[in-house]
């Protein structure tokens, strides 16, 4: 009993600081003037934030991946949302299988996803890669977590407002507008963030369909294939506290209950 | 003053809503069957029956939530079945309120009016007006989830009178109360309806509330209405078996009609003109006197027999007596007075009587 009560934590704290290690020791080093992760860290430095900023191929790489995180947040949490809106006021006992079919492209390996999108776009449709092709591979796999998001939400939702909106005058697309969307908001917000926290940093699909040109997770790939360059460190950080933020602000929003 | 429209005037004046050979159906399954249905103006209606009778189905279809799969709905002359809720002069309180759980107390009763684009001035003043007769003044600025179940309730009421329908519509209005809160609502639905002098009409599964609350009563069954009318009236001389026993409780005799005389099975004779043959007759319990002391023998205005007390039960503010006829019939008789029934014991002999008026034939039973 005594070392159990000992043990657990011990296990707890080393599961712990194996998995976020790498995460604190390449954020603390972003700062460090070492050129490698070695101790002693030397000075404290923003050379490699600098660093980035001047790279004219960072540059490029951050341009796309925002041009491709915003549609696919906009894209994803419309067609999410309708969705989840649809199989949830039709009632059907289909509405939960199909849903569940639109989530399969989550379950599947992103490996596969990535190669069979490239097979499409080539062979079949002619279309060119890059960043609407990245965009088309990202609204697969974001796309149903935003339905599943706004479907939990759904799960709580009161029909009867919608009835009793139109009961007192309003037209369909009041009812969406003022009764509907304002205590969805939070949800779809929450859920819009989350597609584009999931896109920023998706690496798989992007490095298959962008072509020519980098994201900024291929970039850092890149990188890390031929130098060790600590600005890699310096872009992981930006990444990692972008993608918590995000997910921090959407968890807040999404737990919401009106 | 609506109460009781004379007979003359009912007749001249067209009724507010008139509900003509109306039937739903969905696929195969059959919701209702031809309905017709008149309310006139100012009426309390209940809609009366037991879940799956087709009353909700009634009040969608009255509301526009439905369309009938044939026959009509008029309201105030004009006919409705082809418009839809938002364009109809009729709002629903309905069952689960249905408030908008993002505004507040007023913007919910406001809604209807800020849809209808009303000028704000108007808007503020009819909101205060609606949430005094509901008597929640205090409650404008309140949050929808900071209410109790009956405050939403009144919300609701406030949000569909503000409307001025020409009918409001109630959907189990008190089913999600309880007792005691029931029971101060039901007060309060009487005095909004005599205040607003309104014609309202209500579903209900509970006998006891219609019979509190309506001037008006339909009682529905299986997609039928069973009768309609004064409720003291459907109570007393009830149409069918059905509508007998939904109502209250009844004592079930089978008897026969020979010539202008019927026998019932428990023995009594009585003169009763009529269609030949089989027939079955339904008495309330509190029609039945008891009497310990007098012998049997036919009343010019009743009957009376001879029978033993089987079990008597004190049940608060009342007593009921089970009675075994000599045959193997039982009767029950509701005493309304708890220490009239203390002196009839199991096993002694008493004398029934009743008045025959108080007999209701409902036809052969099924």
């Amino acid at each position: 009993m005594r070392i159990g009560s000992f043990a657990w934590p011990l296990v707890m704290g080393l599961l712990s600081a194996f998995l976020l290690g790498p995460l604190v020791l390449v954020a603390v080093f972003s700062f460090s003037s070492n050129a490698l992760i070695s101790f002693p860290m030397g000075e404290l430095t923003l050379k490699w934030y600098r660093d980035l900023l001047a790279n004219a191929d960072f540059h490029a790489a951050l341009t796309n991946s925002l041009a491709i995180a915003l549609p696919v947040a906009l894209i994803s949490t419309v067609t999410g949302t309708l969705a989840a809106y649809a199989f949830a006021e039709w009632r059907t006992r289909l509405g939960l299988p199909l849903l569940a079919l639109l989530g399969l492209p989550v379950l599947l390996p992103p490996l596969v996803i990535a190669i069979s999108l490239v097979v499409l776009y080539v062979r079949w449709l002619g279309l060119p890669l890059g960043r609407p092709a990245v965009i088309g591979g990202h609204v697969l796999v974001t796309q149903p977590l935003v339905a599943a998001v706004i479907a939990s939400r759904m799960a709580s939702f009161d029909f009867t407002v919608l009835e009793a909106a139109r009961d007192l005058g309003a037209s369909r697309w009041q009812t969406f507008w003022k009764v509907t969307l304002p205590q969805m908001r939070a949800a779809i917000v929450g859920a819009a963030l989350i597609a584009f926290a999931l896109s920023l940093d998706e690496f798989i699909i992007a490095v298959f369909t962008i072509g020519g040109g980098n994201t900024i997770s291929t970039f850092v790939w890149g990188k890390i294939k031929t130098t060790l360059d600590p600005s890699i460190n310096a872009i992981a950080t930006i990444l990692l506290l972008m993608t918590i933020g995000l997910t921090l602000i959407a968890l807040r929003l999404t737990r919401y209950r009106g | 003053m609506n109460i009781d429209v004379p007979a003359g005037g009912e007749a001249a004046k067209p009724p507010l809503l008139r509900v003509s050979g109306v039937t739903k159906r969905y696929g195969a399954a059959v919701a209702l069957h031809p309905i017709d249905l008149e309310v006139r103006q100012g009426s309390f209606t209940a809609i009366l029956g037991p879940s799956g009778c087709g009353k909700s189905t009634l009040l969608r279809l009255i509301a526009g939530f439905a369309e009938p799969s044939t026959g009509k709905v008029e309201i105030g002359g004009r006919d409705v079945t082809r418009l839809g809720p938002e364009n109809r002069p009729t709002n629903m309180v309905f069952q689960g309120y249905g408030l908008f759980p993002h505004m507040s107390v007023a913007e919910n009763v406001g809604f209807g009016l800020s849809i209808a684009r009303r000028p704000r001035p108007e808007i503020d003043q009819r909101v205060a007006e609606a949430l005094r007769l509901v008597r929640l003044e205090d409650f404008a600025s309140r949050r929808i989830s900071a209410l109790s179940g009956g405050q939403q309730q009144r919300v609701a009421l406030a949000r569909a009178l503000i409307m001025r329908p020409l009918i409001l519509l109630l959907d189990e209005p008190l089913a999600a109360l309880d007792l005691k809160l029931r029971q101060a609502m039901q007060t309060e639905l009487r005095r909004i309806h005599r205040e607003t002098g309104g014609t309202f009409i209500f579903v209900t599964h509970d006998q006891s509330e219609a019979f509190s609350l309506a001037d008006n009563l339909i009682v529905m069954n299986e997609g039928r209405i069973e009768q309609a009318g004064v409720p003291q009236d459907v109570y007393m001389r009830p149409n069918t078996l059905f509508v007998s026993q939904f109502v209250g409780d009844t004592n079930i005799l089978p008897g026969i009609r020979r010539g202008d005389h019927v026998e019932l099975a428990l023995g009594a004779r009585f003169s009763s003109p009529g269609r030949q043959g089989q027939t079955t007759f339904v008495l309330r319990p509190e029609a039945l006197r008891l009497d310990a002391a007098t012998p049997a023998g036919s009343a010019p205005e009743g009957t009376a027999l001879r029978c033993t007390v089987e079990e008597m039960l004190l049940l608060g503010g009342e007593a009921r007596v089970t009675l075994s006829i000599g045959n193997g019939e039982t009767l029950v008789a509701r005493l309304s007075d708890p220490r009239d029934g203390e002196a009839f014991r199991p096993g002694m002999t008493v004398t029934v009587r009743w008045a025959d008026k108080a007999l209701s034939e409902v036809g052969v039973a099924a």
